[in-house]
Formats: C-alpha cells, structure tokens, sequence
C-alpha cells in the first residue's frame, strides 16, 4: 500500500477530496455557463462569517457555515430575482458584507486561531470521522439534487426564457442552485479551505468548457478534470509538506492552462 | 384556442397595450405586424403567461393563463440572437430540452423522448445535424433545431417571435415553407410575430396589425383593401400584395 494510504487521516481526507471533486464542478458547470461564478466565491466569503459565529458561539463551525451560508444564499436570490440592483451588485453587497461580519466575529471572538486558519486554508488532518460522514452525506444530497433536475437545470442554463413556458419552475431552481452552491462551499472548505472554494467549482468548469462538444461531455470533463486536481494536489501535499488547498488549487489551474492546445476550434 | 380580452399593459404611466382583445381559432396562421415598439413582444409575453396583464383576461385552450398547465401544448420559438458559439450543448440535447413539459419535473428522459426528438429534427431537416454543437451551426439552421425543440412535443399551438430576424433570404424561403407545412400538413395553429410585413402578409391566413392596440385584425388581402397597413405604419409607398 503506498505510504499516502496508510494513514487514517490521509485516507479520510482522500474520501472528502474525492467527494468534494465530483460536486464542485457539478454546479460549477450550471453556474460558469450563467455568468454567475461570483456566486461560490460571495458565498464562501459569507460561510467564513458563519464558521467564526460557530467559534464564538461553540457550536461546531461547520454548522455555523450551513446556517450563515443558506440564510445568504437565499438573500441572493431575492435580490438577483428582484431586479432592484445592477447585474452582480447584489452579489457584491454580500461578499464584502460576508467578510466584513467574520472580521468582527473573529475579533469578538479573541483574533484568529488555529481553528479558524485550518477553516480559511483548509487543513487535510483536520477531517475527523464525523466530519467525513456530514460530508459524504452532504455531497450525496448535492450530486442527488443535481441528477433529479439535470434535465430543468439544462433547459435554464441554455434559455430561461422558454424552460419559463415549459412550465420549468425557474425561479424554484435557481434558489435551489445557490442553496447547492451554499452546501458545496460548507462541505468542500474542511479540505481545500474557504477562500478556494470557489476556484474547485469553477476552475474545472471553465477547462471543460474549452474541450467539450456537448453539455454531458462538459460535466464530465469537468468531474474528471477535478478528481485529478484533488488527487495530484494531496499527493504532493503529502509527499512535499505543501497546503492542501493551494496544491489543488494550482493543479487545476495548471490542467486549466495545459487544456489550451487542445480547445475546440 | 387562445385569447386575449381587452388586455391592456401598463409600464409607469405609459401604456404598452391597450384594451387589445384578440382570439386565435384552431388552425390559424396568425402573422402579428407591427412599427418597433408596437407592443408585439410584449402582447407574446402576456399570451405565454411571462407576463401578467395591468387589466383584462387572457386564455390558453379555455383555461387562464395564470392557471395554466398543459404547457405541453404550446410550443414557442423566442426572439433571440445567435447562440454564443462556446456553449456546449448538442443539437441532439437543445431538441431534448423542449421535453421537458411533457416527461415533468424530476423525472427522466425516456426512449419515446428521444424519438419525438429525432422525429422533430426530421421535421424540420436537421437531423443529420444532431450531434453538432449548436453554436457552430448558421443562424438559419440555429432557428430551425429551436423549432424542432418546440415541436418535439407536438404541441397543437407554436407562437413564434421574430424568427427570421439574422437569417439570409435562403434560409427564410426554406423557414416560411416549414411553417406552410406545419400548418397545412400537420394542422398546428400558428402565432407568428414579425415587422417583416411583406413576407409574412404573403404567408399568413389571418394578420394581426398592432401599434398599442389593435388596429385590424383579418383576411391579409382586407388589410391591403382596407388600407390598415398604410395607416398603421404612415406610409403611402408601402406596396404588399397577397397570394396563398
């Protein structure tokens, strides 16, 4: 057995990283082809205040993120759909109004801890047992939700417009989206980090999108695109002491480069 | 079939529609003309329920459009540029996507989806196109997978909006003859918006003529007589002549 699987930490981390790289760019797909990638990072820049009202609050910080993230997803989507503000301006309002809440939480909270830095960079030792298990379930409900509604989800994404007059529930599914988008955040910043959430689900989003000749072929170039990106990453976490996250990160930027040859002419 | 009752439609204090009451019988080819900002888009987005009327009522086979759910029944081609030529989808998977009213929501494509798919493409003459991406394809063959995903479902009305705009002459020739054939052939009653009034007062067995309300509403031949057209547009050089 190779010296990365022998330990339970790298076995569980593996697990969530490989959990985390099927859904990420399950969504990320639906959302980089409606110019709305700015969502996963505004949502992580809002779990973030979420996981330091779990530090100051004791409740576990993953909870807190659940909470805080949903409660911001759903206040996107009333102020996107509303139409009362300018293209992404409702998202800019809560990004920086995510991050400006974990700012004074975290001061409240007595300044930044261990706890927290493992939460913002993500931190491979850090997944526990029970955290694999709120993972794996989470995941399971994203990558559900996702195949239940592949085909509505579809018929947005390319003319919302006529899925309308399909009697596609839009509006219903779009909110759905972003709640997804919410829970991926939660479920993918334990391994990879809050701040680089959002490049997992939409940097193999957008190497798919150059390769692709169908929107099948688009999720699973996407999929697969990912699952390399988390296993390269951790291995050489592993094996050159690096962080977690940033290696997954920058390997899937780098696939994202290495893919430019071969884009679809 | 479908009806609008003294709808009127209202943006602030300017008035988009007013008190237009139109009916669409079984079999139609309904052409709605129009001057630019006449209202057409808009009275197509009321029809379809996109909207909802400041006053009056509309209906979609008897039931209002508000309550409506038989939306596999309708089918509708949108006013809309070329598709952006990176996105990712198939013919194959744009034509499946107009099953999605009739299979419901959760459920899965099944083998008769994919062949009222490939039955739509035959339809229209695309189906050798099936597995091209979308984007790749010339607006004229775009125009006609985005019929083929309205027909896929056999609807028995197809309201389209300014479907020939950015498409060559050719290619329109071919597109006015597909619509000949789904209605003469096929009896699908057809609503087709369109500022191009020459074109479509040759092609059409009922003309809508609409700036803000309803200005006539007919045989295209009396709209001719009648002189309605040149009213509507303010223009004594217009020339349109009629044959079926």
């Amino acid at each position: 057995m190779p010296e990365i699987l022998q330990y339970g930490f790298m076995q569980r981390a593996l697990l969530a990283g490989l959990m985390i790289g099927v859904i990420a760019p399950s969504i990320g797909v639906f959302l980089v082809l409606r110019r709305l990638s700015l969502i996963a990072d505004t949502l992580s820049h809002v779990a973030l205040a979420g996981v330091a009202l779990g530090l100051l609050a004791g409740w576990h910080p993953a909870l807190g993120a659940l909470a805080v993230a949903v409660a911001g997803a759903v206040g996107i989507e009333r102020l996107r759909v509303s139409g009362r503000l300018f293209g992404e301006a409702a998202l800019a309002i809560f990004l920086s109004g995510g991050l400006a809440l974990a700012v004074v939480l975290i001061g409240l909270s007595g300044g930044f801890r261990v706890d927290l830095f493992a939460y913002l960079f993500g931190a491979i030792t850090a997944v526990q047992t029970r955290d694999l298990w709120v993972i794996l379930g989470l995941g399971l409900g994203v990558l559900g939700a996702v195949a239940a509604f592949y085909k509505e989800l579809f018929a947005i994404t390319f003319d919302e417009e006529t899925a309308r007059v399909q009697g596609v529930p839009v509006d219903a599914l779009n909110l759905l989206v972003t709640l997804l988008v919410a829970v991926t955040v939660v479920v993918a910043m334990r391994v990879v980090g809050v701040l680089l959430t959002s490049a997992l689900i939409v940097v193999p989003a957008v190497t798919a999108l150059r390769l692709a000749r169908s929107f099948r072929a688009t999720l699973a170039i996407a999929i697969a695109a990912s699952l390399l990106s988390v296993l390269a990453g951790m291995t050489a976490a592993f094996y050159l002491n690096l962080a977690a996250g940033g290696a997954i990160v920058l390997t899937s930027i780098l696939l994202f480069a290495a893919s430019a040859p071969l884009a679809k002419t | 079939m479908a009806a609008l009752e003294d709808v009127c439609y209202d943006v602030g204090a300017a008035r988009v529609l007013d008190r237009v009451t139109l009916r669409i019988r079984a079999g139609d080819f309904l052409g709605i003309i129009g001057p630019n900002g006449s209202g057409k888009t808009t009275l197509l987005r009321i029809l379809l329920g996109l909207l909802a009327p400041s006053s009056g009522r509309v209906t979609l086979f008897g039931t209002d459009v508000r309550h409506f759910h038989r939306w596999d029944r309708v089918g509708y081609v949108p006013q809309r540029p070329a598709v952006e030529a990176r996105f990712p989808a198939s013919v194959s998977e744009v034509v499946m996507s107009g099953c999605s009213a009739r299979v419901g929501l959760g459920r899965r494509y099944g083998v008769e989806d994919h062949e009222a798919a490939q039955r739509a493409l035959d339809t229209v003459g695309m189906a050798e196109f099936r597995h091209h991406v979308i984007g790749r394809l010339s607006p004229g063959h775009q125009q006609r997978v985005f019929i083929a995903r309205a027909l896929v479902h056999r609807p028995e009305l197809l309201i389209l909006d300014e479907p020939t705009v950015g498409v060559d002459v050719e290619a329109q020739e071919q597109f006015y003859a597909l619509l000949r054939h789904l209605n003469r052939e096929l009896h699908t009653t057809l609503v087709l918006v369109s500022h191009d009034i020459s074109v479509v007062a040759h092609e059409v067995t009922q003309l809508a003529c609409l700036n803000r309300s309803l200005v006539f509403h007919g045989d295209p031949d009396e709209a001719i007589r009648s002189g309605a057209l040149e009213q509507m547009y303010r223009s004594a050089s217009l020339v349109v002549t009629h044959r079926h």
